[in-house]
């Protein structure tokens, strides 16, 4: 063969890393992130299917920490802590009605307060965590609830069906997965939906997720034709 | 099972019955168009043997142009007949369904795990508390019962894996639910013939009774012959898809270069509505772009349920080899295609079997994480804290905010209305026009609480109809009801009869008040406060005079 089968591997990864449009967005806004990105790619594959190594995990982590603070720093979601005219109003209109069937349950110091400044920011933060887990925000564009503030396709729909293969086939290094899920949703909970480059932390999940869905269907594939 | 978990389940189902029958007629306080429609042609049914439309005992009942499965109403012909024509009667079979849901969900989990009594009490808590179980059983939806029999139909399909005489009753009442509601057409079948193929070996081995089953699945489905060739059968999809030419043209964007574009598009735009009903996001925080089909603050299941879910899949997929997880696997697959066809973005009451599997899936992912806790005390004060936060959420979400948030979506003000006509003796000889521009229920809602006779709304309704009562025509439908008329505001003529005009501020403006010599009688407030409705009486005198003075000719 020309190539062995970890060289096609990687060759994978690559492929999809710089084979999607987002990648090219994400340069022409910011090449430092966008060149983070690639590298943290091929780093979180290489945790997965290479053997543990501390180095390397330190080196992801770094990565992933340098392009929180780099997304962060300009993405910011200040909202989060900023009541608009309508939320006061609904703030306002809600209170009349929790007021009316809690009475004393809700009319107390520490309810009303916790009403007041924490109801709102906790909602926007879910609002911000739960957007950013949407499939259709990746591959249709948010289609067909679209938000309107300029999403755009980052990978070709036809790249779904390898993700969805390899959500399942990647369940089983879910100590890793599950780790780096949550942390890029926690952080990319605090970006602004409207960032123009949109939740980069999830980028390297997504390719490696579609490397191993492919990889998989290579393998089905590879089991099926009959052997010479 | 022992004392204790008999009755630890005995609390959890009768707190869900409670749950469900709590201020039933309360909230949701009113009937939307399709509960007023299913209660007045139950009503009508149980005084004449017709519907509304004078049709008798219809296969589909017509509704506005659509259509309604028929079970419901039928269902719904005694309830009206114990209980009277109000609010609670329609709500009642969604509510009992509800509770049929969680009981045989309990069950399902119980006999499908091989008798795991926590497993199969997390699934009944979820089941039974999570908000699209609620709020889907609290008004009158066809979709609920048609998940109730399915529910039931798959108990029974367990039950056959061990002994095969139960795949009767299994195909009876999965060919029962395509007369529920419209998704089960498609997943009724779908899981019929996937159920066989997986367990192919199993059937090959009672062949006599495989062929039984599938006769009696047939057999069910054979009272749709009877409307296949009419518009009835396919109205709806047809009011809702989006394969033809037009919408391809309108919004197949690049695809209309390509060879084989409008199929590409179909494929996309499928991929793109099947996906979403996974969509985390849609789960468990974005709740149905509807307002009639959604909570406030909350989605189909609280927030927190989205760690579960995940660990849940875990769970599905390490154990993929059990033949309870393989039926499960096989209505997730399949129960988000009907809904997929149509273009409505995730359509929650499409999708109840749906969101009923992935109840299953969040109770695996609690089971599993708790089964991790070594210690009783923690799993027991998680468990208490998750419990108490979701019961917060709910009732703060469903019980108050979906109570004064959503009560225009059931015709609260018009509800309201007739209860102020009825009790104000000055209005008994007034004539009420009211306007339903914006509310085509408004009438029926009317007819159905009134008591309004039937055969005498039979008489105005089945003239329009003719003999085309299965076919795809749509036509005004006016509701002269007494002395209440429901329609829409004719100036050219209404404003010469003495009569009170009533509608809201599009309907009636300050303009045409003035130019009318419109008088200011009442006003109906929605449940918020807010002024919603309001009644004008006419001045017709005045009215032919201001014209003869502008010369302008009347109309009687």
């Amino acid at each position: 063969m020309l190539f062995s089968k970890i060289q096609t591997h990687y060759l994978l990864i690559l492929a999809i890393t710089f084979g999607n449009f987002w990648i090219w967005r994400i340069f022409k806004d910011n090449l430092v992130v966008g060149i983070l990105l690639v590298i943290l790619s091929f780093l979180l594959f290489k945790q997965l299917v290479d053997k543990f190594q501390i180095h390397r995990l330190l080196i992801l982590i770094f990565i992933f920490l340098l392009i929180s603070f780099l997304t962060l720093r300009v993405g910011f979601d200040a909202n989060i802590f900023i009541t608009s005219p309508q939320d006061l109003s609904q703030l306002n209109r809600r209170h009349g009605f929790y007021a009316d069937e809690l009475g004393l349950l809700f009319t107390n110091r520490f309810s009303q307060k916790a009403y007041k400044y924490l109801s709102l920011p906790i909602l926007k933060l879910e609002k911000n965590l739960f957007s950013n887990l949407d499939i259709n925000l990746y591959f249709f564009a948010s289609h067909p609830r679209e938000r309107g503030t300029g999403e755009f396709e980052k990978y070709s729909w036809l790249l779904l069906f390898p993700f969805i293969l390899g959500f399942f086939s990647i369940l089983k290094y879910y100590k890793v997965v599950g780790t780096y899920l949550s942390s890029a949703a926690l952080i990319s909970m605090l970006l602004n939906p409207a960032y123009s480059l949109g939740p980069v932390l999830f980028f390297p999940f997504i390719n490696v997720l579609i490397a191993f869905g492919l990889i998989s269907f290579l393998n089905i594939f590879k089991n099926k034709m009959p052997k010479s | 099972m022992n004392i204790k978990q008999i009755v630890l389940i005995f609390i959890v189902l009768f707190s869900a019955l409670f749950i469900r029958l709590y201020q039933l007629d309360q909230i949701p306080f009113g009937l939307n168009i399709d509960e007023a429609s299913m209660g007045y042609n139950a009503y009508s049914l149980s005084q004449t043997g017709k519907d509304r439309y004078g049709q008798s005992y219809p296969v589909i009942f017509r509704s506005f142009g659509s259509f309604q499965a028929p079970l419901y109403t039928y269902l719904l012909v005694p309830v009206v007949q114990l209980f009277g024509t109000n609010i609670f009667a329609v709500h009642l079979v969604s509510a009992l369904s509800g509770f049929i849901i969680v009981c045989c969900s309990f069950l399902i989990a119980y006999f499908g795990s091989k008798r795991n009594f926590k497993l199969a009490v997390l699934v009944a808590i979820v089941v039974g508390f999570a908000p699209w179980s609620i709020l889907f059983t609290r008004f009158g939806t066809e979709a609920s019962l048609g998940l109730a029999l399915f529910v039931l139909s798959i108990y029974f399909f367990i039950l056959s894996l061990k002994k095969i005489s139960f795949f009767i009753p299994a195909a009876f009442f999965l060919g029962m639910t395509t007369h529920a509601y419209y998704s089960e057409r498609l997943i009724s079948i779908f899981f019929f013939v996937g159920f066989i193929l997986i367990f192919f070996k199993k059937f090959l081995k009672n062949k006599g009774w495989l062929i039984l089953g599938t006769a009696v699945f047939i057999a069910t489905l054979l009272p749709h012959l009877m409307v296949l060739q009419s518009g009835a059968f396919t109205r709806r999809l047809e009011q809702v898809n989006y394969f033809s030419e037009e919408t391809f043209l309108k919004q197949g964007e690049n695809l209309r270069n390509l060879p084989f574009g409008r199929f590409l598009y179909v494929i996309r735009e499928f991929s793109s509505q099947y996906i979403t009903y996974f969509s985390p996001k849609n789960l468990f925080f974005e709740a149905d772009p509807q307002q009639a089909r959604s909570i406030p603050n909350l989605s189909v299941f609280y927030s927190w349920m989205v760690v579960p879910f995940f660990a849940g899949i875990f769970y599905l997929v390490k154990n993929k080899s059990l033949e309870f997880i393989k039926i499960l696997i096989l209505i997730i697959a399949i129960s988000p295609i009907p809904a997929s066809l149509t273009r409505d973005p995730f359509y929650t009451l499409r999708t109840l079997e749906f969101l009923w599997s992935v109840s299953f899936i969040i109770a695996f992912g609690i089971y599993s994480i708790l089964m991790r806790i070594p210690y009783f005390y923690v799993r027991f004060g998680l468990v208490i804290v998750m419990l108490l936060f979701s019961i917060v959420s709910l009732y703060t979400s469903y019980f108050i905010l979906f109570k004064y948030e959503r009560a225009e979506n059931f015709g609260y003000s018009y509800i309201k209305l007739l209860e102020f006509i009825e009790q104000n003796e000055n209005f008994s000889q007034k004539k009420f026009v009211v306007d339903n521009s914006r509310d085509l229920g408004a009438g029926v809602r009317i007819a159905y609480l009134k008591r309004y006779d039937p055969s005498k709304l039979q008489q105005t309704l089945k003239v329009l109809v003719g003999n085309k009562y299965y076919s795809s025509l749509e036509f005004e439908e006016k509701y002269s009801l007494d002395n209440i008329e429901a329609r829409p505001i004719f100036w050219e003529k209404d404003v010469y009869e003495e009569q009170i005009l009533i509608g809201d501020n599009l309907a009636i403006s300050e303009q045409q008040i003035t130019e009318h010599f419109l008088k200011f009688e009442f006003e109906i407030k929605d449940r918020q406060g807010n002024v919603s409705l309001k009644g004008y009486s006419t001045n017709p005198k005045a009215k032919k005079e201001s014209d003869i003075a502008k010369q302008i000719p009347h109309s009687l």
